[in-house]
């Protein structure tokens, strides 16, 4: 049997795209209105551009790993508007329910609204059954979906042993979950088991291993670039390493070359700086201003150090002005330190006698120090600076 | 700031009017009312504050009415280090004019020099202060309003040491500042506003949604599950049932083999149980059989022994039966003799009865008849006694004038003649009437004293007669004779010897009556007469009665006490007789009694016998026929034959049950009903999952894609922007209420530094009123005055009479003109004139005297412009400039 496949390889040549984690209908609740409904509507566009990619790099067909949906409790526009988006694919899309969307009885796929609309040439996985794929002679797909949120045991592994569609056929598996080298909790009992994938490929079992579920453009060590996570196309959080990407995968005798094709543009950025006076608040202005894309970046900032209040009144101004360009702006409050107390050219600077300066001296003493009567005492000094200049 | 001249022109009644004025101390301005005094404080007033242009309604109101002129006013000031002239003109003509003298010489018109002065006033005046320092009689006694005067704050901060602890206008315009930015948080009474609140109840709300929608999405997902595993459980059970239908199978057959080795077992039993059955039958003919044999022997023997009963007690029946005859017989003989014995006694009673009534009637009728005898006595008595005159008193009387009488007529005698007759033979004569016989030997004298009339039988008639010649004698013989006579009429007799008869005869007859009566009421005893007769009449008819009843019984002249007697021996003989019945009724009643024993006996035998017969017939009667049918012999060899054929049943049903047995029927049926409701129940399970499950299906359908999800994802997103939102409005306000605190404390205790010299100058200018006791006590942050104490005690402002409260208010605007003025030699004027526009109407001489003296002070360090329509009230400033106008 394996000897079999193996010869058949040598005459294979098939392109196709893997992507996964499209999370359509996922809310961006951390983004203002207006970014928000971009940020919702750039999913679905992003499928069409797989669709336009597919098309471009002649690709035979496409695999998406799974998370289709961000709930299997999407809205009914949600799925109105995947199926269109759908419908601009002109190869067969293979489709894997994922922990976000499984084949449970409340999936999202079991509805009328998706049964009824789903373009011919969109396939939901809904079993581990390797299936031709019409127009790729040679070349199998077979998925393990995930039947419920809870899934127990490797979705991936009975796809290595199911019975082939055809003889000789090339098997592209795809799988949805984590990797359990990837994970830090090695209890869960959905892992999939790399070396079970490296045995599978080595095997010639599996001839590429699309996984999805990690939303990083990750290559599974060992596998010889045949087992991948695509990421997903339009990023969702920050600390996703290579996001708004799709693989294009040629099957080519035994080995895969992957082409990454940008697909998505949000960016997630987190940005520490140390801010200890204008200078570096004019640091932070020029880092903010060499930001490109603006309006689908959503930047983090982690503030730390001490500024006086001309400083944090500026600081104020550069990130009021940079809030109306981002999609969103916002200090990563967990890991900010940034202590705003006047210093003498701010009191130098105000125009007070009497007992407003008798004031401004007692809030600078209780200024001092880390308790929250100190921040209180600073944030009322900030005030008064602002009141009084 | 200093006001030298003030001159208006065509300002409301005023033509012109032109006032220099003393720039350092008291101008006093005299003048009637109307005279323009209030006009050229107005008119100063109007000249700062409006342009030229202005058509406002002050302006308006000052334009003189019916006159086409327009109002003009002109005022030379010293402001700083500014000397000036400064005039406008509206309505018509309108124009500003603004000539600097010093330090430098301008000249503007129009809108510069209105806003060159402003800035002039704005650097170096206190255009507010000086409007507060006004004081207008007629607007209500008021207290200068001086709390914000950037002047006197400045004032009263150098003069509290010049630290600036004051802060002064731009402190307090950020304060204010800080009070509006509080209002933004809190409330006036730091109280959390509307807007706050409803953020926080939205916040509220917003939480309830995310939990609502977690909750329905957990549901779903429960739902999904159960789904999921409602579709596994329905995969297996639906496995289940063929299998379970090869189990219902093969324990059908297993069970349907039993079941004919259960059908034999029947059989055999079946028949072991009809031999047994018909044994028993057998059995039980026979025993009847014997059973009836014995029965008619005893009946038989039943029979016999009872007819000889019968027969042994008849000679005991018929004695009994003549011994009852005979005691009736006998006891009829007591009864004769009983009955005959009574009527002997009746008769007997009758008798005695009738002896008896009849003595009754005897005595009756006697006591009757004595009792008439009696009362004919009587009435015999009482006709005599009722005829009878006499009585014995007059017997007595007659027989005392008789003798009186015979006395007379012895008298008379002796002197009288007295007519003699002797009687020759019995001869009958009357003598004046009285029969008398006369006897020979026997002769009647007769003494005359009248005429004597002698009658001689029928032979002759002597009268003898006496002549009318009285003596006294003869008067009382007369008086006697005819006394007696009287009396003897009287008593209806002729004599007094008849009287004495008459009296005799009445005594007899008395005693006769009352004897009579005596015997009467004796008859009578305790009746009366008709009583009696009434009983006497009735013992007759009863007498009568009984006569006629018992004729024949008497016994002719039979006494009563013999009938007594005999009566009572026929008692006896009843009561022997009756007695003697009630023995015999006795003894009859025993001899009945001792026949019904008997007779019951008798009966109940018969009874008996009758029912010994009937049974003895039948029983004989059954045997008969039952030995008809089967011999006795015949039901033996039936009992033994039978026997043998139960022998044999039940060893063929023996052999059935223990092939049974060995087969264990239960547990292949419970094998198969095991199988047979597995079935049911998996059948079941499938139908209860499938309903399960398409209800789920229907939920799952109908709450999976409302979009819960991104609406759980929206909710969130607002929670966190409000948190974010409240989080940082909430540190905002605890800044602005921090700041505002120490704000407040800090101006607290600033006032309360600056307030010292205020303090101080006004209880300075007090003291001249009214004595070194006086104390002023002022607002902090108004520079009102709160209290004062001028007789010992602190009075509240409003509570001081109307006088002192105009006092203090002059005396407060007079040290606030003093202390924002420099002291003197310090340079430029700075402060502001204090104008006192006819005021102290309400204060007395003495007190305006004092408060004249204080002007003078004041007028020391600033310049006071005192107007009044009186000038004696003003007499006691010292060292004023007086201008009079008019």
């Amino acid at each position: 049997m394996t000897a079999t496949r193996l010869t058949s390889v040598l005459s294979l040549m098939v392109k196709f795209i893997h992507t996964a984690d499209w999370h359509l209908g996922m809310q961006a609740h951390f983004l203002p209105d207006e970014a928000r409904a971009r940020f919702a509507q750039d999913r679905f566009d992003a499928v069409r551009r797989i669709a336009e990619l597919a098309h471009e790099e002649g690709c035979a067909f496409v695999v998406v790993s799974g998370d289709v949906f961000d709930s299997n409790h999407v809205d009914r526009q949600v799925v109105a508007k995947a199926v269109d988006a759908l419908s601009s694919f002109s190869v067969p899309t293979f489709l894997l329910p994922g922990n976000h969307d499984p084949l449970d009885p409340s999936s999202v796929y079991r509805t009328a609204a998706w049964g009824e609309k789903k373009p011919p040439n969109v396939v939901v996985l809904e079993e581990a059954v390797a299936i031709s794929v019409p127009g790729a002679e040679g070349v199998e797909v077979i998925g393990g979906p995930w039947n419920s949120k809870h899934q127990l045991g490797d979705p991936v592994a009975q796809c290595y042993e199911a019975v082939p569609s055809a003889d000789g056929a090339h098997r592209v598996v795809i799988g949805h979950g984590i990797v359990d080298e990837l994970s830090p909790d090695r209890d869960d009992p959905s892992l999939i088991r790399a070396e079970g994938m490296r045995g599978a490929i080595k095997e010639g079992k599996a001839a590429y291993i699309a996984l999805g579920d990690r939303h990083s453009a990750t290559e599974i060590l060992g596998t010889d670039g045949r087992a991948r996570y695509s990421g997903t196309p339009v990023s969702t959080d920050y600390g996703e390493t290579d996001p708004n990407e799709v693989l294009v995968v040629e099957l080519d005798g035994g080995a895969s070359v992957v082409g990454r094709r940008t697909v998505g543009t949000w960016a997630f950025v987190r940005q520490s700086f140390d801010l200890n006076g204008e200078q570096d608040v004019r640091v932070l202005e020029e880092w903010l201003d060499a930001v490109p894309s603006k309006h689908t970046t959503v930047v983090k900032l982690a503030l730390r150090g001490a500024l006086s209040l001309a400083a944090s009144a500026m600081l104020e101004d550069v990130l009021e002005h940079n809030r109306m360009t981002f999609a969103s702006l916002n200090t990563w409050e967990r890991q900010s330190d940034l202590v705003v107390a006047p210093d003498d050219a701010d009191l130098a600077g105000l125009d007070v006698s009497g007992y407003v300066r008798e004031t401004l001296d007692e809030l600078r003493a209780e200024a001092v120090g880390s308790g929250g009567q100190a921040v209180v005492a600073r944030e009322a000094l900030s005030l008064l600076y602002r009141l009084a200049r | 700031m200093r006001i030298t001249r003030i001159s208006v022109r065509d300002f409301r009644g005023v033509d012109t009017l032109d006032v220099e004025l003393n720039p350092s101390g008291v101008t006093i301005i005299e003048g009637r009312n109307g005279i323009g005094k209030t006009s050229l404080a107005d008119a100063f007033m109007l000249l700062l504050d409006y342009k030229d242009s202005s058509s406002s309604k002050p302006i308006k109101d000052v334009q003189p009415i019916g006159r086409d002129v327009a109002p003009f006013v002109e005022a030379h000031l010293t402001i700083g280090p500014y000397r000036l002239v400064y005039r406008k003109q509206w309505v018509k003509g309108r124009k500003t004019e603004l000539e600097i003298i010093e330090p430098r010489h301008e000249q503007l018109v129009g809108d510069a020099a209105h806003n060159r002065m402003l800035e002039i006033l704005e650097k170096e005046s206190d255009a507010d202060l000086f409007r507060a320092l006004r004081y207008q009689q007629g607007v209500a006694i008021s207290q200068a309003a001086v709390g914000q005067a950037p002047s006197l704050i400045a004032a009263l901060d150098a003069a509290a040491g010049g630290t600036g602890t004051a802060g002064g206008a731009r402190q307090d315009a950020l304060f204010e500042r800080v009070e509006q930015e509080r209002l933004k948080y809190f409330t006036e009474k730091g109280a959390l506003p509307v807007g706050r609140k409803n953020k926080a109840a939205q916040l509220e709300e917003l939480l309830g949604e995310v939990a609502a929608f977690g909750d329905r999405i957990r549901k779903l997902e429960d739902a999904a599950e159960r789904q999921r595993r409602i579709e596994s459980e329905l995969l297996d059970l639906k496995a289940q049932v063929p299998e379970i239908a090869g189990q219902i199978n093969d324990s059908t057959k297993t069970v349907e083999a039993i079941e004919e080795v259960e059908r034999r077992v029947e059989r055999t039993r079946h028949e072991h149980e009809r031999a047994g059955s018909e044994l028993r039958e057998a059995v039980t003919a026979r025993d009847a059989r014997v059973q009836l044999v014995g029965v008619a022997a005893s009946a038989a023997e039943m029979l016999a022994t009872l007819e000889a009963d019968i027969a042994s007690a008849a000679p005991g029946l018929e004695a009994a039966k003549a011994a009852v005859a005979d005691a009736v017989q006998t006891r009829d003989a007591a009864r004769a003799a009983l009955a005959l014995a009574e009527q002997e006694a009746g008769k007997r009673r009758r008798v005695v009865e009738l002896l008896d009534l009849r003595r009754e009637r005897d005595q009756f009728r006697e006591r009757h008849e004595r009792v008439i005898a009696a009362e004919a006595t009587i009435e015999a008595a009482e006709q005599f006694l009722a005829r009878c005159a006499l009585d014995d008193a007059l017997l007595r009387e007659i027989d005392q004038v008789a003798d009186t009488l015979a006395v007379a007529r012895g008298r008379a005698a002796a002197g009288k003649p007295r007519f003699v007759l002797e009687a020759l033979q019995p001869v009958h004569v009357v003598v004046n009437g009285e029969d008398r016989t006369a006897e020979p030997g026997v002769p009647l004298e007769e003494i005359v004293t009248g005429e004597v009339e002698v009658i001689i039988g029928d032979v002759a008639r002597v009268s003898v007669l006496r002549p009318e010649s009285t003596s006294d004698a003869e008067d009382d013989l007369a008086r006697a004779e005819k006394r007696l006579a009287e009396l003897l009429n009287t008593a209806r007799v002729t004599s007094q010897s008849e009287a004495h008869d008459v009296v005799r005869e009445r005594s007899l007859q008395e005693t006769e009556r009352d004897n009579a009566r005596q015997r009467r009421e004796e008859a009578l005893f305790d009746l009366d007469l008709p009583q009696l007769a009434a009983k006497l009449g009735r013992a007759e008819e009863r007498l009568a009665a009984l006569a006629e009843e018992a004729a024949g019984e008497l016994a002719g002249d039979e006494l009563l006490e013999e009938a007594r007697v005999r009566a009572q021996e026929a008692e006896a003989t009843v009561r022997d007789a009756r007695s003697v019945e009630a023995d015999r009724q006795t003894a009859l009643a025993a001899a009945e009694s001792a026949l019904r024993v008997l007779e019951d006996r008798g009966i109940e035998q018969q009874t008996r016998l009758g029912g010994a017969r009937l049974e003895a017939e039948r029983s004989a009667h059954e045997l008969e026929e039952q030995r008809g049918v089967n011999s006795d012999d015949a039901l033996e060899k039936s009992v033994e034959l039978v026997t043998k054929r139960v022998a044999s049943a039940a060893e063929a049903r023996k052999a059935a049950e223990s092939e049974l047995a060995s087969g264990d029927p239960e547990t292949a049926r419970a094998m198969l009903e095991n199988a047979q409701k597995l079935q049911e129940r998996v059948l079941a399970d499938i139908r209860a999952r499938e309903i399960e499950s398409a209800e789920t299906r229907k939920h799952l359908e109908l709450e999976g894609h409302e979009g819960l999800s991104d609406r759980l994802a929206e909710a969130r997103a607002k929670v966190e922007d409000l948190q974010r939102d409240l989080g940082s409005e909430n540190a905002r306000a605890a800044a602005v209420e921090r700041l505002h605190a120490i704000l407040c404390a800090k101006r607290e205790q600033a006032h309360q530094a600056y307030i010292g010299p205020f303090r101080e100058k006004v209880n300075a200018y007090a003291r001249i009123l009214y004595g070194p006791q006086v104390d002023i006590e002022i607002d902090p942050l108004s520079f009102e005055v709160v209290t004062g104490t001028l007789n010992g005690s602190p009075v509240p402002f409003a509570s001081l009479s109307g006088g002192e409260k105009e006092q203090l208010a002059v005396l407060a605007r007079l040290a606030c003109g003093a202390l924002v003025s420099p002291s003197p030699g310090d340079g430029a004027p700075r402060g502001v004139p204090v104008i006192i526009d006819d005021a102290l109407g309400y204060s007395d001489p003495d007190r305006l005297e004092k408060l004249g003296a204080a002007f003078g002070v004041a007028g020391k360090d600033c310049q006071v412009i005192v107007l009044t329509c009186e000038p004696g009230r003003y007499r006691g400033v010292g060292g004023a400039t007086v201008v009079s106008l008019g």
